[in-house]
């Protein structure tokens, strides 16, 4: 801490920061255009000169570290001149068209123009007048309004770790466009939409839709992925019409990813439910609230006083709030009298819970999202984290900027692979065999903390099982030279503080519960906590909504998603399915429609009319993200408030309404009569869910060879998220779906010229569950004998070809491919 | 009380004074005016019914939608929703004012950047419902070609709009002189 006298105000700052910095801290302004504390200093536009006593120079303060003792006058008579010189050089070419421009009202060019700028101007010259490049989906780049601070390039190559724009040119007529002027292609996060200080770049689907002071800003939780950052609305008469990152606020700190600042617009799909719907025939028909209601409560009743409550299940979802999920739990519980209740975090984030458990004896396992920060080294384990948390993925770069280490392993070029020191580029699927690989390291040159493990469960057995995986072993299953599987494991040995991280989605069929344990056991090994391990859940609430009782008690007889849906015995009569699509989004979609058709009732509560709602015998249309209000818990563990911000579409009403009044259409009050209630009932849940701590263990595994590629199914079917989707919720937004809208199938140029498959033709994939039409395009990034697609799109119906292990992991499928036109 | 103000009492004098000043009313013509059968001329730039000003070039409103007659409008009455066009530019789809919620202080105009919007000298108008008053931007182009017609509007604009506008199109041509030495 250091002490310093801002305008005659005593202020103390940390020690290394910029003067800047130190006096935006304390609520000084001091007018700057090429700052972002995400960045390095630039010095760039000299707005943020100040004088400094006992120095006869002005001093940019975004580039001059604070010193103790300094005394610094802000606002004096001859900044106020030089500033407005500058200003005054700036808008020499700057084109005249704030009426026009949507960053007006919110631009800090104009801002300052206004505060500094002169009625007049010494210099004139020709404005500016460069056409707006449109040609990219979603963001608008108009190079003449741009005042070359540089911190869109900035924040794309450095913090974004991107690169796709540029100072294009010199001097006056220089340009900030993708290199040569190509179209632009990118993550699309916007980032250097929000940190553009002009309206030089500007969002496509906000365009010309509102001016500034025309919206209402609120905040509110991104419906995405599990980090939940904080999105601040910008809505105009009811509707919700932009998202931008707010620095200070949330998680975040103002960073966004593409999915929540242009993803939200999925609720205003012109496919959402509005009403009810009852299935007469093969028809649906719309029924009122009422008459939908009271044919749900009969059905149900009539099947419960036939079968027993055990015939009935429910599914939730990680898409609703923690109160959503926490209502159907007790209609489940209490009016049906059933105990058959789970998510889909039984096929993800269920099973990291489960593992660590066992692995650490801790009870619940949020990640910490700046754990990456100070780590020497830093293990991404066969998961891309800036696709599937794109935020906690900033932060891993964040770490290498400061000098971690990364090590990833991967069988593809990520982003993280592109930023980490070391590259194991394993075969996909391989990822316990080479975790194994390295603990035999460890153990063998007893690189292991001796005094711990002592502690730990099962060391003797665990040691025999690695045995077996020596490096060369390793290398043969992995791919991965034996010389870098030792240098890893010497590397991660030798580190003071190290971080492992993996992410497990619903629809990745790469890594399972397997993975998880190696990593666990590599973690024990080398005697660090739980927290060692980072890996964040998937889902905006699978977090919460896993820890609001959706999953079979473990005292009681009630059974989860894999005895509903996947055993041949059929138990099962009627199942009330809440903000899920099993037949798209879990695996062995046959199988699951098998299920479902065996069913006597259905009954699906979603925002659209998904492939699974089509097969319900009642829809109730519920209300979506921003439309009702509720709480999401972050991968973190943060409770975060979702408000509602609109009023719902149609007819629909919140998840927690619907099955209140459902429940007293049975004749059953669940206690509630607000959302406080069940918030306050929630609240005792979770002290009771509190178990004291187990012990630590370690848990044996050993590399399981993917489902049996032959000749048949000669190909590895590879599934990943890509990072313009998140589930399948995002493929409904109209902003997004401008970017990526199917499922291409990646192949090898090799293979593809074998197979004579030409890029962007048509290609039937079977596997010996069924088949799918996809496009294909040949690429260099997917190993030969490997396709990978992407799971998101409801349309290409990927889970047709999958499979999922009696252990409940999705596995790597084999495949054929042949031409689309062809039949086998 | 002194003799005096007795006097002044037994006399009336206050009374016949102010009968005094009725008298002399009696004798001046009358301010009164018998509206709606003797009409005023209104005064120039006196602040009436809207007008959006219709470009004459491209027979379409002059308003871009910046949206600044409504950040300043008091009453909040203003309306505008934009989007965009065919060829990417910016389009007033909507322009609207809720006239019956207008103060009539003439703050939109004095905002707009472009002289695209006026008030006309036009008050007199009644209705039975308030949608007569709801005025849409069509509406409130013709009110320009009814009641702005000829160079009506011309001179309104050069006198009321600030920089007035020969000045400005003054400077900005010197603007351009210079920028092309
Ligand atoms: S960038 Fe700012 S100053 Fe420039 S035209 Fe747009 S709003 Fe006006
Ligand atoms: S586009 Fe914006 S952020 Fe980028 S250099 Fe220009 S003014 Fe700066
Ligand atoms: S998808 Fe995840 S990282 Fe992206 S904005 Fe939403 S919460 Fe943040
Ligand atoms: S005259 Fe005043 S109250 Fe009426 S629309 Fe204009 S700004 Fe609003
Ligand atoms: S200020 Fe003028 S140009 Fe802007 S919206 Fe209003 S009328 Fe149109
Ligand atoms: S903010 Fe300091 S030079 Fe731009």
């Amino acid at each position: 801490m250091i002490n310093l006298e801002i305008n005659g105000k005593k202020i103390t700052a940390n020690e290394g920061d910029t003067i800047l910095r130190a006096s935006l801290n304390n609520d000084i302004y001091i007018p700057n255009l090429c700052d972002d504390k995400r960045l390095r200093p630039y010095g760039g536009c000299r707005l943020c000169i100040v004088e400094v006593e006992g120095q006869a120079r002005l001093m940019a303060a975004c580039s001059s570290p604070a010193v103790d003792g300094m005394v610094i006058q802000t606002e004096t008579p001859k900044l106020k001149k030089y500033r407005q010189t500058i200003i005054e050089l700036l808008l020499v070419h700057h084109p005249l068209e704030c009426p026009e421009c949507d960053k007006a009202g919110e631009c800090n060019l104009q801002d300052l123009a206004y505060e500094y700028g002169k009625p007049e101007s010494r210099f004139i010259r020709s404005r500016k007048t460069t056409k707006s490049d449109i040609r990219g989906p979603l963001i608008e780049l108009t190079s003449r309004r741009c005042i070359l601070c540089g911190k869109c390039v900035r924040i794309c190559s450095d913090h974004q770790g991107r690169g796709a724009i540029g100072l294009i040119g010199r001097g006056f007529p220089t340009v900030v466009q993708p290199a040569f002027g190509e179209t632009l292609e990118c993550d699309y996060c916007g980032q250097c939409l929000d940190v553009c200080p002009t309206g030089a770049i500007l969002s496509k689907p906000y365009k010309f839709t509102a001016r500034s002071w025309f919206l209402d800003e609120q905040d509110s939780i991104c419906p995405f992925c599990g980090v939940g950052c904080t999105l601040t609305l910008g809505i105009r008469e009811g509707k919700i019409l932009r998202a931008r990152g707010e620095q200070g606020k949330g998680v975040n700190d103002g960073n966004l990813c593409g999915r929540g600042r242009f993803g939200i617009d999925y609720i205003y799909s012109k496919k959402r439910l509005t009403t009810p719907l009852i299935k007469k025939g093969e028809e649906f028909v719309t029924a009122s609230w009422e008459e939908a209601l009271a044919h749900v409560a009969k059905s149900l009743t009539n099947i419960i006083k036939k079968y027993g409550p055990a015939a009935v299940g429910a599914i939730g979802s990680p898409r609703c709030t923690n109160e959503d999920n926490f209502a159907l739990n007790k209609f489940i519980r209490e009016v049906v009298g059933s105990d058959n209740i789970e998510s889909s975090a039984a096929f993800g984030y269920e099973k990291v819970q489960k593992v660590m458990t066992a692995a650490f004896g801790t009870n619940n396992h949020p990640v910490n999202l700046e754990s990456p920060l100070g780590k020497e080294i830093i293990f991404a384990v066969e998961s891309d984290l800036s696709v599937t948390h794109p935020i906690f993925g900033l932060k891993i770069l964040e770490a290498t900027r400061e000098g971690s280490r990364l090590i990833t392993a991967d069988s593809r070029e990520t982003k993280l692979t592109r930023h980490s020191a070391d590259w194991l580029k394993l075969m996909d699927g391989t990822s316990v065999a080479l975790l194994n690989g390295i603990m035999h390291v460890i153990t063998e040159d007893d690189l292991f903390n001796k005094e711990t493990v002592t502690g730990i469960a099962n060391f003797d057995t665990f040691l025999a099982s690695l045995k077996e995986y020596t490096p060369e072993k390793t290398a043969e299953l992995t791919g991965v030279p034996a010389a870098k599987i030792i240098e890893t494991a010497k590397a991660l040995a030798a580190a003071k503080s190290r971080l492992i991280t993996l992410s497990l989605s619903l629809s990745e069929n790469t890594k399972g519960s397997a993975a998880i344990k190696a990593a666990a056991n590599l973690v024990n090994l080398l005697g660090e906590g739980a927290e060692s391990l980072q890996i964040p859940a998937e889902y905006s609430n699978t977090y919460g909504s896993y820890n609001s009782g959706l999953r079979p008690d473990s005292n009681k007889p009630g059974k989860g998603l894999k005895e509903m849906l996947y055993d041949s015995e059929s138990f099962l009569k009627a199942i009330y399915i809440m903000g899920e699509d099993p037949v798209i989004n879990f695996p062995n979609s046959t199988a699951v429609t098998e299920k479902l058709k065996s069913l006597d009732f259905i009954v699906v509560q979603d925002i659209f009319l998904t492939a699974t709602a089509k097969m319900a015998d009642v829809v109730f249309p519920a209300s979506s993200w921003g439309e009702k209000s509720g709480t999401f818990t972050n991968a973190s563990s943060i409770d975060q408030e979702v408000l509602k911000l609109v009023d719902p579409t149609g007819q629909s009403v919140s998840d927690w309404m619907i099955l209140k009044n459902l429940s007293l259409t049975m004749g059953s009050d669940l206690g509630i009569k607000k959302l406080a209630d069940i918030q306050h009932e929630l609240k005792s849940y979770h002290e009771k869910q509190k178990a004291p701590e187990g012990v630590k263990a370690f848990l044996t595994v050993h590399h399981g060879p993917a489902e049996e590629i032959d000749s048949r199914f000669p190909f590895k079917l590879v599934i990943r998220d890509i990072l313009q989707h998140s589930g399948s919720m995002s493929t409904r937004s109209k902003s997004l779906d401008l970017v990526i809208s199917e499922a291409l199938l990646k192949l090898n140029t090799e293979d593809a010229e074998r197979l004579a498959i030409r890029d962007s033709s048509h290609v039937k994939l079977s596997s010996k569950n069924g088949e799918i039409y996809l496009k294909a395009v040949i690429s260099e990034d997917v190993p030969m004998g490997t396709v990978f697609v992407p799971s998101h799109f409801p349309y290409a119906r990927i889970n047709t070809l999958t499979q999922l292990t009696p252990e409940g992991d999705a596995v790597i499928a084999g495949v054929n491919i042949e031409h689309a036109g062809k039949s086998s | 009380m002194t003799v005096m103000d007795l006097l002044k009492k037994i006399f009336l004098v206050e009374i016949l004074k102010g009968m005094a000043v009725t008298l002399k009313q009696f004798f001046t013509p009358a301010v009164t005016r018998q509206y709606p059968k003797e009409k005023r001329e209104p005064f120039i730039g006196s602040r009436g019914l809207h007008a959006l000003v219709r470009d004459s070039n491209s027979g379409k409103e002059k308003c871009v939608g910046c949206g600044l007659c409504a950040a300043m409008c008091p009453s909040e009455c203003i309306h505008i929703y934009t989007s965009e066009g065919d060829d990417n530019e910016k389009v007033v789809d909507r322009y609207e004012i809720d006239l019956l919620r207008c103060v009539f202080c003439g703050l939109c105009v004095e905002a707009c950047p472009y002289a695209a919007l006026v008030q006309t000298e036009h008050f007199e108008y009644s209705g039975y419902t308030r949608a007569e008053f709801y005025y849409t931007k069509d509406r409130l182009l013709e009110n320009w070609d009814k009641y702005m017609a000829g160079d009506k509007g011309r001179k309104y604009i050069d006198l009321f709009w600030r920089p007035r506008s020969s000045d400005f199109e003054k400077k900005s041509k010197s603007e351009q002189d210079r920028s092309k030495a």
